[in-house]
C-alpha cells in the first residue's frame, strides 16, 4: 500500500488566552490508510488539536502539512474538501427530514446527475449499514443510527481523511459499538481512507493502529494500542483505565492464561476454547 | 413516602390528533422510595415518559401512579391536590441539566428551588450551601456566573439545585451522558453517597456497566411496558437482544464463553473471580 504522508504536525502549540497553553509542542505524522486515535480527558487539549486540524482554529505555533501541502488562504478550500468531519452531537448534524435527503445534502452542491447522486447516497448508506433506513425520519433513529447517517453524509463526499471529533461520546455503549463496527467495515472496503478519531473512550482506541494520549496539552503517550494499554501504571497516573479486555487479560495472565486483546471481544477470547 | 406504585398506567401523547402516540401501554411497577432502581430500554421504549410521571409532570391517560400518599390518576376525583408536596419530595434531574441554569450567580441558582417553595433567603442560603458542599463545589465558586464553570461543574450545580429542595426520591435522566469515564465515575459515586444517606434513586441510563456497578434493582422497559424486573445479575443473565439492549462486558464475556462449551454462572462481577472460574472451566 502507498504510505503517503497525509498529516504532518510538528510542535503544534495553541493558547486561547495569553500565558495559558491548551496545546504544547504536539507532533505526529499520519500515513495514508492508517487509523490514529487521540485519547484524552476533558481539558486535555484534544478538542483544540481537532479544531486546528480541521481549520476551525488558526495555526499559532508549530507546523502543519495536510496531504503534503502547507494550508494557505489559496489552497485552504481545496484541502478542506478532502477532509470529512463527524462531530459530537447526533441531533445537531441532521439537516434534512429523511435519511436519504440528509446523506445527499453535501452532494447536492456538486451538481451531479440525479442517477449518480442516488447511487452515491445508496453506496454511502450501505457502507455504514443504514441502507434500509433511507426513507426514515431522524426522530425515529437511535443515537448510533443518527451518527452512522452523519458518517454516511461525509463518506458520500469521498474524503481522503476522516476526522471523528468525539463522534461517539454522546452514544450509549450499543450505539458506540455500531459506529466502531461501521468504521472497521469501512477500513476493509476502503483501505486508502485515513482516519483520526478524537475521543475519551479507551474501547474505541482498541480499533486503532496507533494511539496518542494527551494530558494537559502535552503528548503523554504514543504507541500501538497494545503498547499503550500494557502500561497500567502510566495509564493510572493519567487517570485512564485500560479497556475491559486488557483488564480481563491481566487477571487471566496472573493465572498463567493468555488471550490476545483486540477490538472484537469474541476474537480476543478465542484462545480460551482453542 | 414509602412505596411507589404504577398501576396499569397508560399514557398517550397528543390524543385524538395526527400526532397521537401511545407511549405507555399498561405499566405495572412498584418499588420502595429507598431503592436504587435503574430503568433501562432502547430509545423510544417509554423510560422518560415513566419518570415524568414520578412528579406529575405527566398524568396518566388511564390507570394511576401512587407515590406514598400522593395519587396521580386519570380519575380527577382520585387525584391528590398537593402538587407542591410531591414536587418537593421528588426531585427530577433532566438530561444535560447543565443547560438549565439561569441565575447570574451559582449560589442564587441553587437557592431558587428552596425560595420557590417559600423558604426565607437565610434558610434557602443554608440549604444551598449544604447542597453545593454535597456535590463538591467549593465556596469560592458561589458568586461566579454559572457560565464560568466547566460543563461537569455546571451539571453538579444543577444537581445541587435539585438537592437543595431536600427530595426523598431523586430521579436522574442519563446523568453521565457526555462525561468522560472519570467524570462519570465521580458523578455516580456522588449518587451512591446520596443513596446511602437514605434518598431513593431512580436512574435512567443506557450504560449497562453503570447499572451493574450501582443499581440494586433493574426494570427493563420495552414498547411502553415493563418487560422484566430483578437484580442486575438476574436481568443480565437473560437474553436482552429482544429489548435492543447490550449487556455489560463481563456478562457478554460469560455469554461468549458459555456458547463455546463453558458453563459459567452469572455471579462474577470481579474480574479476578471470573478469571479463576475460566481457569476451572478450561480444565474440564
Amino acid at each position: 500500500m502507498d504510505h503517503r504522508l497525509i498529516v504532518r504536525a510538528k510542535d503544534l502549540t495553541f493558547g486561547y488566552r495569553k500565558g495559558e497553553k491548551a496545546l504544547r509542542n504536539v507532533s505526529f505524522e499520519l500515513n495514508q490508510g492508517r487509523y490514529l486515535v487521540i485519547l484524552g480527558h476533558n481539558g486535555s487539549g484534544k478538542s483544540t488539536l481537532a479544531r486546528i486540524l480541521t481549520g476551525l482554529l488558526p495555526l499559532q505555533g508549530g507546523e502543519l502539512e495536510l496531504f503534503g501541502e502547507v494550508p494557505t488562504k489559496e489552497n485552504g478550500a481545496s484541502l478542506t474538501r478532502r477532509i470529512g468531519i463527524v462531530f459530537q452531537n447526533p441531533d445537531n448534524q441532521f439537516v434534512a427530514s429523511s435519511v436519504e435527503e440528509d446523506i445527499a445534502f453535501g452532494l447536492e452542491n456538486l451538481a451531479l446527475p440525479r442517477e449518480e447522486m442516488v447511487r452515491k447516497v445508496r453506496e454511502a448508506a450501505k457502507m455504514v449499514g443504514m441502507e434500509e433506513f433511507l426513507n426514515k425520519a431522524p426522530e425515529n433513529l437511535s443515537g448510533g443510527q443518527k451518527q452512522r447517517v452523519a458518517l454516511a453524509g461525509v463518506l458520500a463526499m469521498e474524503p481522503d481523511l476522516l476526522i471523528l471529533d468525539e463522534a461517539t461520546s454522546m452514544l450509549d455503549p450499543k450505539g458506540k459499538r455500531e459506529v466502531y463496527k461501521a468504521i472497521d467495515g469501512l477500513r476493509q472496503t476502503h483501505p486508502s481512507l485515513s482516519l483520526i478519531s478524537i475521543t475519551h473512550d479507551v474501547e474505541e482506541a482498541l480499533h486503532a493502529d496507533r494511539v496518542i494520549v494527551l494530558s494537559d496539552g502535552l503528548k503523554a503517550m504514543d504507541g500501538t494500542p497494545d503498547e499503550i494499554f500494557s502500561k497500567k501504571e502510566e495509564l493510572k497516573r493519567l487517570r485512564l483505565y485500560p479497556p475491559f479486555v486488557y483488564r480481563l487479560s491481566s487477571a487471566l495472565k496472573k493465572l498463567g492464561i493468555d488471550i490476545v486483546p483486540e477490538g472484537d471481544l469474541e476474537r480476543s477470547l478465542s484462545p480460551l476454547w482453542r | 413516602m414509602a412505596v411507589i406504585v404504577f398501576d396499569q398506567v397508560c399514557f398517550t401523547y397528543s390524543p385524538k390528533s395526527p400526532f397521537h402516540s401511545d407511549a405507555l401501554k399498561g405499566v405495572d411497577l412498584s418499588f420502595s422510595s429507598t431503592d436504587f432502581l435503574a430503568l433501562v430500554g432502547h430509545t423510544g421504549s417509554g423510560k422518560s415518559t415513566i419518570i415524568e410521571h414520578l412528579n406529575a409532570l405527566l398524568v396518566p391517560t388511564s390507570g394511576e401512579v401512587r407515590i406514598g400518599e400522593y395519587i396521580s390518576s386519570s380519575n380527577k376525583k382520585r387525584r391528590s391536590k398537593k402538587l407542591g408536596y410531591l414536587r418537593r419530595k421528588v426531585g427530577l434531574v433532566f438530561q444535560f441539566s447543565e443547560n438549565q441554569l439561569f441565575e447570574d450567580t451559582l449560589i442564587k441558582d441553587v437557592m431558587f428551588g428552596p425560595r420557590n417553595f417559600g423558604d426565607s433567603p437565610e434558610a434557602a442560603h443554608l440549604k444551598a450551601v449544604e447542597a453545593l458542599g454535597e456535590v463538591g463545589l467549593p465556596e469560592e465558586y458561589y458568586e461566579r456566573s454559572p457560565f464560568e464553570l466547566s460543563g461537569g461543574e455546571r451539571r453538579r450545580a444543577a444537581i445541587a439545585g435539585v438537592l437543595a429542595v431536600g427530595p426523598k426520591l431523586l430521579v436522574l435522566d442519563e446523568p453521565t451522558s457526555g462525561l468522560d469515564p472519570e467524570g462519570a465515575r465521580e458523578m455516580m459515586d456522588l449518587f451512591k453517597k446520596i443513596h446511602e444517606r437514605g434518598t431513593g434513586i431512580v436512574l435512567v441510563t443506557h450504560d449497562m456497566d453503570i447499572v451493574l456497578g450501582y443499581a440494586k434493582k433493574v426494570a427493563v422497559v420495552d414498547n411502553g411496558k415493563i418487560a422484566m424486573t430483578g437484580t442486575p445479575a438476574e436481568v443480565f443473565s437473560k437474553d436482552l437482544k429482544p429489548y435492543g439492549l447490550e449487556k455489560p462486558l463481563v456478562y457478554q464475556t460469560i455469554d461468549i464463553l458459555n456458547a463455546h462449551g463453558y458453563s459459567l454462572s452469572y455471579q462474577y462481577e470481579n474480574l479476578d473471580d471470573l478469571a479463576k472460574a475460566i481457569k476451572e472451566g478450561k480444565k474440564q
